[in-house]
Formats: structure tokens, C-alpha cells, sequence
């Protein structure tokens, strides 16, 4: 057979294993000596973001010629769909918590309003946060998780359909 | 402060250009999150089918508690809206700020697998233990997987925020970075399912 | 220290178990003693153990699955030759050993023998087919290849420490769990397919991101070969399928070690969800063994009919339908369990028409055979034995579909006679005929005609006379799994039984006297041009054995039959202007670490030794994430190394053509290949 050494494939477990160790001990020392930089870096960091989102709040609340349209329009584009995420998935969880808390209506509805916020907010979490869309997301990922999502339908409903069938007959 | 620039696996010269291997170990990546996917579908039908076979003993009516659930839900929820800050940092190349809202998440999802452990731990002290019947054989199964899923998450942030500070924002780095976030919102979508085939049922 | 692990687990209580272990031992130290001997450790390290290279990755699989048909056949014999004289008589076989070989016979055949085979020569052939130069995930197909080798290697320690299961391959509770079994023999066939479970979800991972991601310029998934096209849906299958078992298994192991009530007896568990969840998984994976298998027969019946594919979208499109319907079937496993008639009926129905495709590509085989120029090559025969000898099972099938009927039938030897017929006849034989065809595309000389041809009739007469009369038997009523029995009718027919399954004995050793003097006589048979049989597809473009690179160009495609295509245009052999520098995949030994890692941790946890999976199972996550650490895992093959080996190849298919008319005297009717310069 005519194909080369590659490099690195002849070379003995030993020598392998002292390299692996060689080269964990660097980059644990690196991060060993980095490291309180770094933190010091991400306190300051944070703080500062932190600071910069309490004065944005501070001056949307009081800049009261600041309309929130413009406000809004300020905020990242990119920075959007989480947020309008987070709002949406919110309210989906509010609502169902809400309805137990509470606790108004029969059983059924109720349970029929979790599933169907359940469907909606998993549809947001896709959308908003994945970046599930038809156009941009690629041909494969579209088809992977539509035939997840019908084999899961195929399993789940199945295994209900037969387990509730045999509970009836079988009485276990 | 832009990320590197895209290198791929030399080019050919005349050669079509050469396969994208970022792409594909998203594809990857996302096949095995549908695989995974499959596992909690059939953890959850397994729920279903055992959620009224508590053999006498406690039910999910004693023993959950709805602003448990709530918070831990609110704590995974805003944990996605972190990850999604310290995603958007990075895709601007600013390093600090995502290792900020990275640690955040962490804090977060530490904080969510905290309070998991408590209820867990709270249950087997009153004698609910997975042993105790099917039913709660079923929710700590679905659940603790989900918390071990949420575990293996925290490991990876760890490991990310090593690989940011050791090799910085290299392609490899930020693509792995973001199959950690496709892992991270996976797992809020599966937490959407617990809290309303679970939490919200057992406690009506 | 050593959880409940004690001297008793050795085999001394028993002659036969002894003997089988000492077999096993003696054959791991002889092999052990033959590498050192030839001293040949640093080879096999470093070019085998530790290689990312799909070709030879796929050579270990299918070598596994050589080695596990033996020991998988050696339990058929004992059961045949027992049940042959077991009338009033206990046999030879005492019943808890009994039950252990049939529990580890179809435990072996269809997880360490039929899954790496058919993993094996899709990792050989399919980067090969689709013009790639390697799979997507090279390290994560050599971690797939060692997890199912640690899979393996716990159901051979069973065989010297302790016990093995002897609740059938299926394992169903309560009997499988903790209450009635409660020794260390379900544990390991638990962690045996939990651990290859997890390589086969990745394999087809792997290979279903290869074949969307990596395929030549030109080559639209319509225009891919067929074997590769039924590769893509055994993956999907395999991807989609196999977390069913790992959720299952999972259960299980959680009953057993942990207490917990999913399918104990009381407690609130509910046994008849093993089923349920079990077969999930139990039917797409019949269908990952069998899709493997039909591509190998297209391929073959259009190479040794020297005609393309009659109907190759309706080929593509029955094996599309049968990968999805093979989601809904499942339940005609377990038409007796008491469901309702809607629900056998709805399963019943589905069951039958999922028969429909699959007539479908009998029929495109056999339009493809009309007319042709058939070459009766080792391959072809199995092909031929085949659609036959299947059709027959496929009927059974079809018959078993009937609920009503399957009441009568369910669980007798009826039963395993129609699996059977699937699986020897459809998979096995299209796994041999894929071995003899693809055998020079490997290794660079073709194998022994002769022998093969002995080998196969010995295989389809064996099999005739081992399982027909068990479809009589089954109507008789014999039930499977039975130690003894005291109805004398039934004795001629397994005794019949057993003499095909002596037969098969026959053709398995003939088949290793084919490769023995297959490689004796390689000099003879060599492959110097890479395409013996006048293919028509991609992998016969690459030298034999091919390069590690596969293809120093990229095959530009333009047609179904790539290379037929090529060939008849005349570039099939077109040298480059220059060539250019190749990045290949690093050798590594995190893939042979963690599936020794693996092994360790699967008998840490039969055995309850818990320091021992923890230190497993955390060395496990540090190779995991050491390398995740490692972002350069690529070597360079220059240019110019490049142009040296494709010298080589130029310089062999030169010689090539001068005596290929000398050396294939079955090639007689054929054209030979075009002017090579």
C-alpha cells in the first residue's frame, strides 16, 4: 500500500501521552496565570454593562420627549428577536402558571391552554432564539426537524394509543 | 476585533472549494440534538403513561411545588436571554462582554441545577424517592435528565470560556460556541415541556 | 473493592462453559501472542487502532463481524444439535445454559455481527461512491468502531467471567428484571448494547451529514448509487431508532441497579411499555440491516448484468417509503400482548403494506436482469440465492402480518424460521455478496472464485434444510426457545435442522478457506487497474486498494453511474495538469481510549465495582474534552507526495491493460476498458 505516515501516526502511545500532558500543564498555567486578569476584566465589564443598562432605564424613564417608538428603534437590530422572545415566552409561561395558581377554570381547558401555550412558546424559543426560519435556515435542518417532529408524533401519539388500549383491556 | 478571517481547509486552487467542515458539524450537531430530542419524547410518553401509578404512595399533587417550578423556569428562561447576549457579543468580536454574560448563564444555570438538586433531595427525605413507585420513577428519570443535560451544559461553558481566553475568537472556538447555544436553547425548549406535561398537571 | 465480583463468577460449575471460555481466552491470548511474535504492536497501533480512515476503519468492522459470526454460529450449533436429540432427554444442555446461548446467539448476530458488517462496508464503499475523500466525522467514526468492538468484547467476558443473560435478545420484564434475574447476565447484555447502541447513533450521524454534505460536483442526491442512497436511510434509521433503545435500556438498568419501578411486576411499573418502547426500536432496526443488504444487490445485479438500474426511482423512492413506514409497524411484535382489535388491525394493515416496496425492487431487479449480460460471479449467486430464498420470508411475513393468524403463530418456530429467512437469505447474504464484491476495492487482489461459489451453495442448501422445516414445525406448534420437548413428530425435522445448520458450518469454513488461499495466492489475483468487475460507479475509480485520500481530483459527475458515465465519455483515467496539496485527518488513540474506557465502565457498573466507573466514567469526559481542546487535527500531504502515488497508479493501470483480458476469462463478453493514456 502506497500511502505516507501521517504525522503524529507513528509516534508511540508514550510519547503521546507525554505531549497530551505537556500541553494540558501549559494551557493550565496559562489560564492560571490569566485568569485574574480576566475576572478582573469581565467584574469591570459586567459592571459597566450593568451601569450602561441602569442609565439607558434611568433615561428612558426620565427622558420623557424620548418617545419609546425611538426608543426602540434604537435598540440592535440583531438584539431584537431576543427580546421580543423573551416577551412573548413570558407571557406564555405567566399564563399557564397563572391558570394553576389560580386555579378558575375545569380541569380540561386548563390543560388544554398549557399544551397549547407549551406548542406556541416552543415555536417562539425556534424562531427567536435558534433562528429557525424557511428561507434562511438551511434545507437540511428544515427537513431533520420536520421528520423529528412527525416520528415524534408517530412514537409518542403511538405509544399513547396502544398504552391506553392495553390499560383498558389489561387493567394495568 | 472581528472574528478571524473564514478559513477553511486549504483550498484547491481549481478545485471546487473545499467542504465547509463548520457547517457540517452544525448539521452534526443538530441531528444529534434531534436524536436527543427523541429520547425526552419517549422519557416524557413514558411519564404520561406511569403518571398515575403512584402504588399508594405520594403524588406529584403533595410534592410539587408551583413556585419552584416557576422559578426555575423564569431561571432558564432569562439564562437563554444571556446566552443570547454573550452569542451577539461575540459575533461582534468583543470579548469581555461575552465572557460577561457567559458567566452569567453559568450563574444562572448553576443556580437552576441548585434548586433542582434541593427538590430532588427534599423528595427522598420524605420517603419519594425514583424507588418509591413508577410514577416517580418516570419524573426523576425525565427530570433528572434533563438536569443532567443542563450539568453537562455548565461543564461546556466552563470549557468555552478556557478555549476564549487560551486561543481567543478562532473559527473553531466560535463555532463550537455556538453548538453550545443551539445545546443551551434546546434544553429551555425540553424545560418548556417538563413545567407543562409535569409541573402544571401534577399540581392541578 | 471488587463490587459483587467473586471467584465463583469463573466457569468452573460447568464443563461446557469452561470449555467455552477456555475457547475464548485461548483465543485472545494466541491472538495477542501472533502480533507479538511477528512483532507487529507498533503497526497495528498506529496504523490500525488509532486510524480515522474510513476504508480502514470499515476493514475492522467487517473483521469484527467475521469473528462474532463464529461465536454467534457455535451457539446455532449447540442449540441445533441439542434440540435435535433433546425428545424425553434433557440433551446435553442443562436449561439456564441453554437459555444463555439463545439470548447471546441474537444478541451477537444482530448487534456484533450484522451491525458492524453492514457499518463496515458502508464506511468502505459509500465516501468512495459519492467522490469524497472521507467521511464528515472521521474521530467520531473511529469512536463508533471501538464502542461497538467494547460492546462486543463484554459479551465475550461473559463467556470467562460470569453469566450471560437468559432472557432472549429482547430481555422483556419482569422476567429480565431484578426480582427474577437478579444475577450479573442482564446487566451485560444491557451495557453491551447501551455502549454499541451509542456508536451506531453516531455512525448514522456521521454518515447522513457525509452523504448531504460531502458528495462530488454534480452528483444531486438523484444521481447517487443505490447502496449509497439505502446507507443514507439505514443512517437516518439508525439516528432516529436507536435513542428508543438507549431510552429503553436505559430504563431497565435503571430497575435493576437503582430500584426504580418502570417495568417491575408491582409498584406501580408497567411492564408491558418495555415492549412498546423495545420494538420502537426493534423494527427500524430490522430495516437498517436489511436496506444495507439491497443496495449491495443493486449494485451488484447492475454490474454483472452490464446494464444500469431498471427503475432507479422507484428504487429510490421504496426505499424512502420503507425507512418511514418502518416507523409504524412495530406493534405487530406484539399482536398477543392484548390489544385491542383496532389497534392489531391499524399495525396489521401498516405491516402489510410496508411488503409493497419491497416487491417493488424484486421486480426492479429482476427487469434489470432481463436482457442483461449476466456474469455469474460469487456475488451475483448470493444476489440470485437471494431474491428467491427471500420472497419465500417475505410471504411468511406478510402471513404473520394477519393478526388472527399471528395469535397462532406468534412465538413458535414459525416465527423464527421467517426472521430468519430475512436475515440469512436477505441481509447476511447481501453483506457476503458486498464482502466478495468490494473484497479487491480493500485489499488490491480479488478473492477465490472458486471457494466462494462452494461456500455459497453450502450456505443456501444449509439454510433450506435448517429453517424450512421449522415454518412445519410452527404450524405444528412447536414453540421457540425450547430445551427439550416430548412430542416425537417434531424430532425428524430438527434433526434435518440440524444437519443444514452442519451444512452452514460447512460454508462458513469454506469461506475461510477462501480467504486463506486468497491470500496465498494473491500475487495471482491481483487488482492493478482498481476496477475488476468493469463497475459502474465512483469507488471503482480509485486505485486498490485506494490512496488515503481516495480521489487526488474530484470527480466532476454528470450522470447516475458516475463512472460508467466517465468511462463512456472517455475521461474515466484523465491525468491532471497538477496536483494540489491534501488535508487529511490525524491518526489519534482517544478513539481506541474510550472504547476500552467504555468497556470498563459497562463491567464497573455489572459488576457494581463503583470506583471503577467513576474513574471511567470521569476518564472518559477528559479525553472527551481534551479533545475538544484540540483544533488542529489535520496533517498536509504536499503535492508533490500526491503525485508520486498517483505516478504509482498511472504506471499500475498501464500494466493493468495489457493483462486484464489474460486474468478475467468471465469478462470474456465483455468490452474491455477504453485506451488508459
Amino acid at each position: 500500500m502506497t500511502d505516507p505516515s501521517p504525522e503524529g501516526a507513528d509516534r508511540g502511545p508514550r510519547s503521546q501521552l507525554t505531549d497530551i500532558g505537556r500541553s494540558l500543564a501549559s494551557h493550565l498555567g496559562r489560564i492560571g496565570r490569566e485568569l485574574p486578569g480576566h475576572l478582573a476584566r469581565i467584574g469591570r465589564g459586567l459592571s459597566a454593562q450593568l451601569t450602561h443598562i441602569g442609565r439607558g432605564l434611568r433615561s428612558g424613564v426620565v427622558g420623557a420627549n424620548r418617545s419609546l417608538r425611538s426608543y426602540l428603534a434604537g435598540i440592535d437590530r440583531d438584539l431584537r428577536p431576543y427580546l421580543t422572545g423573551f416577551a412573548l415566552a413570558l407571557i406564555l409561561t405567566a399564563i399557564p402558571f397563572a391558570l394553576v395558581a389560580i386555579n378558575p377554570l375545569p380541569k380540561l381547558p386548563t390543560l388544554i391552554i398549557i399544551g397549547v401555550a407549551a406548542a406556541i412558546q416552543v415555536l417562539v424559543h425556534l424562531h427567536y432564539f435558534l433562528h429557525l426560519d424557511l428561507t434562511s435556515t438551511p434545507r437540511e435542518n428544515l427537513v431533520a426537524i420536520a421528520f423529528t417532529a412527525i416520528l415524534i408524533f408517530l412514537m409518542v401519539g403511538g405509544s399513547f394509543w396502544i398504552m391506553f388500549d392495553l390499560h383498558h383491556r389489561m387493567s394495568i | 476585533m472581528t472574528t478571524d478571517a473564514f478559513v477553511v481547509a486549504a483550498p484547491n486552487g481549481d478545485e471546487p472549494a473545499a467542504p465547509d467542515v463548520y457547517e457540517q458539524r452544525a448539521f452534526g450537531f443538530w441531528l444529534y440534538l434531534m436524536s436527543d430530542a427523541i429520547i425526552f419524547s419517549l422519557l416524557f410518553a413514558t411519564y404520561a403513561v406511569m403518571a398515575r401509578n403512584n402504588a399508594g404512595g405520594p403524588t406529584g399533587n403533595t410534592l410539587f411545588s408551583l413556585p419552584n417550578a416557576f422559578g426555575e423556569t423564569l431561571i432558564l428562561l432569562f439564562s437563554s436571554i444571556t446566552f443570547g447576549l454573550a452569542t451577539l457579543a461575540m459575533k461582534s468580536g468583543e470579548k469581555e462582554r461575552m465572557l460577561s454574560w457567559l458567566l452569567v448563564t453559568f450563574l444562572l444555570g448553576l443556580g437552576f441545577v441548585g434548586m433542582e438538586i434541593r427538590e430532588f433531595h427534599g423528595m427522598v427525605q420524605v420517603g419519594a424517592g425514583p424507588d418509591r413507585s413508577g410514577f416517580l420513577s418516570a419524573f426523576f428519570t425525565l427530570v433528572g435528565t434533563h438536569g443532567l443535560h443542563v450539568s453537562f451544559g455548565l461543564i461546556w461553558i466552563l470549557i468555552m470560556t478556557s478555549q476564549v481566553i487560551i486561543k481567543g475568537l478562532t473559527v473553531p472556538v466560535t463555532s463550537r460556541f455556538l453548538r453550545l447555544g443551539l445545546f443551551w436553547h434546546f434544553l429551555d425548549i425540553i424545560w418548556i415541556g417538563i413545567f407543562s406535561i409535569v409541573y402544571l398537571p401534577g399540581i392541578l | 473493592m471488587f463490587g459483587r465480583l467473586t471467584i465463583d463468577a469463573l466457569p468452573f460449575y460447568s464443563l461446557i462453559a469452561f470449555g467455552g471460555a477456555l475457547v475464548t481466552v485461548g483465543g485472545a491470548l494466541a491472538v495477542v501472542a501472533g502480533i507479538t511474535w511477528f512483532g507487529q504492536w507498533r503497526y497495528l497501533w498506529s496504523e490500525w487502532l488509532t486510524s480515522v480512515d474510513h476504508k480502514r476503519i470499515g476493514i475492522m468492522y467487517v473483521t469484527l463481524a467475521m469473528i462474532m459470526l463464529m461465536r454467534g454460529f457455535v451457539d446455532a450449533m449447540m442449540m441445533r444439535s441439542q434440540q435435535a436429540v433433546a425428545l424425553n432427554s434433557d440433551g446435553y444442555l442443562p436449561p439456564e445454559h441453554f437459555d444463555q446461548i439463545f439470548s447471546s446467539h441474537g444478541t451477537i448476530m444482530i448487534f456484533f455481527m450484522a451491525m458492524p458488517f453492514l457499518t463496515g462496508l458502508i464506511n468502505i464503499v459509500v465516501p468512495q461512491q459519492i467522490g469524497a475523500r472521507d467521511v464528515a466525522f472521521p474521530f467520531m467514526n473511529s469512536v463508533s468502531l471501538w464502542l461497538t468492538t467494547a460492546g462486543a468484547g463484554l459479551v465475550m467476558v461473559s463467556l470467562v467471567i460470569g453469566k450471560f443473560s437468559t432472557a432472549g435478545w429482547t430481555g422483556y420484564p419482569p422476567y429480565s428484571g431484578a426480582q427474577y434475574s437478579p444475577g450479573v447476565g442482564v446487566d451485560y447484555w444491557l451495557w453491551a448494547i447501551l455502549i454499541s447502541g451509542i456508536g451506531s447513533t453516531l455512525t448514522g450521524i456521521n454518515f447522513i451529514v457525509t452523504i448531504f454534505k460531502r458528495r462530488a460536483p454534480g452528483m444531486t442526491l438523484m444521481r447517487m448509487p443505490l447502496f449509497t442512497w439505502t446507507a443514507l436511510c439505514s443512517s437516518i434509521l439508525m439516528t432516529f431508532a436507536f435513542p428508543a433503545l438507549t431510552v429503553v435500556c436505559a430504563l431497565l438498568v435503571l430497575d435493576r441497579t437503582l430500584g426504580m419501578h418502570f417495568f417491575t411486576s408491582g409498584d406501580g411499573g408497567n411492564m408491558m411499555n418495555y415492549p412498546n418502547l423495545f420494538w420502537l426500536w426493534g423494527h427500524p432496526e430490522v430495516y437498517i440491516l436489511i436496506l444495507p443488504a439491497f443496495g449491495v444487490y443493486s449494485e451488484v445485479v447492475a454490474t454483472f448484468s452490464g446494464k444500469r438500474l431498471f427503475g432507479y426511482t422507484s428504487l429510490v423512492y421504496a426505499t424512502a417509503a420503507i425507512a418511514i413506514l418502518s416507523f409504524t409497524v412495530w406493534l405487530h411484535h406484539f399482536f398477543t400482548m392484548g390489544a385491542s382489535a383496532n389497534v392489531n388491525a391499524f399495525f396489521g394493515m401498516a405491516t402489510m403494506i410496508i411488503a409493497v416496496p419491497t416487491g417493488v425492487k424484486v421486480f426492479d431487479w429482476l427487469l434489470t436482469m432481463y436482457r442483461g449480460r449476466i456474469v455469474f460471479h460469487s456475488s451475483m449467486l448470493w444476489t440470485l440465492g437471494f431474491i428467491v430464498t427471500f420472497v419465500i420470508g417475505g410471504m411468511t411475513g406478510v402471513l404473520l402480518a394477519l393478526p388472527p393468524a399471528d395469535y397462532l403463530m406468534h412465538n413458535t418456530t414459525f416465527l423464527v424460521a421467517h426472521f430468519h429467512n430475512m436475515l440469512i437469505p436477505g441481509a447476511l447474504f447481501g453483506y457476503f455478496a458486498g464482502y466478495m464484491y468490494w473484497f479487491p476495492k480493500a485489499f488490491g487482489f480479488t478473492l477465490n472464485e472458486r471457494w466462494g461459489i462452494r461456500s455459497f451453495w453450502c450456505w443456501l442448501i444449509g439454510f433450506y434444510l435448517a429453517f424450512m422445516p421449522l415454518y412445519a414445525l410452527g404450524f405444528m406448534g412447536m414453540p421457540r426457545r425450547l430445551e427439550h420437548y416430548n412430542i416425537a413428530a417434531w424430532q425428524p425435522y430438527l434433526i434435518v435442522a440440524a444437519l443444514g445448520a452442519l451444512l452452514i458450518l460447512v460454508g462458513i469454513a469454506f469461506l475461510v478457506v477462501q480467504f486463506v488461499v486468497s491470500v496465498q495466492e494473491r500475487q495471482q489475483a491481483l487488482d492493478p487497474s482498481g476496477d475488476p468487475w468493469n463497475g459502474r460507479t465512483l469507488e471503482w475509480l480509485t486505485s486498490s486498494p485506494p490512496a488515503p485520500y481516495n480521489f487526488a481530483v474530484l470527480p466532476d459527475v454528470r450522470d447516475i453511474d458516475a463512472f460508467h458515465d466517465m468511462k463512456a465519455r472517455g475521461v474515466a483515467y484523465r491525468r491532471p495538469d497538477r496536483y494540489h496539496d491534501i488535508y487529511m485527518p490525524k491518526n489519534t488513540s482517544a478513539g481506541v481510549i474510550l472504547g476500552v474506557l467504555a468497556g470498563l465502565l459497562g463491567f464497573a457498573m455489572i459488576w457494581y465495582i463503583w470506583w471503577l466507573a467513576i474513574a471511567a466514567g470521569v476518564g472518559i469526559w477528559a479525553v472527551i474534552i481534551a479533545r475538544a481542546y484540540d483544533d488542529d487535527a489535520e496533517y498536509c500531504l504536499p503535492a508533490s507526495e500526491v503525485e508520486k502515488i498517483e505516478a504509482g497508479r498511472y504506471q499500475a493501470l498501464a500494466n493493468s491493460a495489457r493483462t486484464q483480458s489474460a486474468n478475467e476469462p468471465i469478462f470474456s463478453n465483455q468490452p474491455l476498458p477504453e485506451s488508459l493514456t
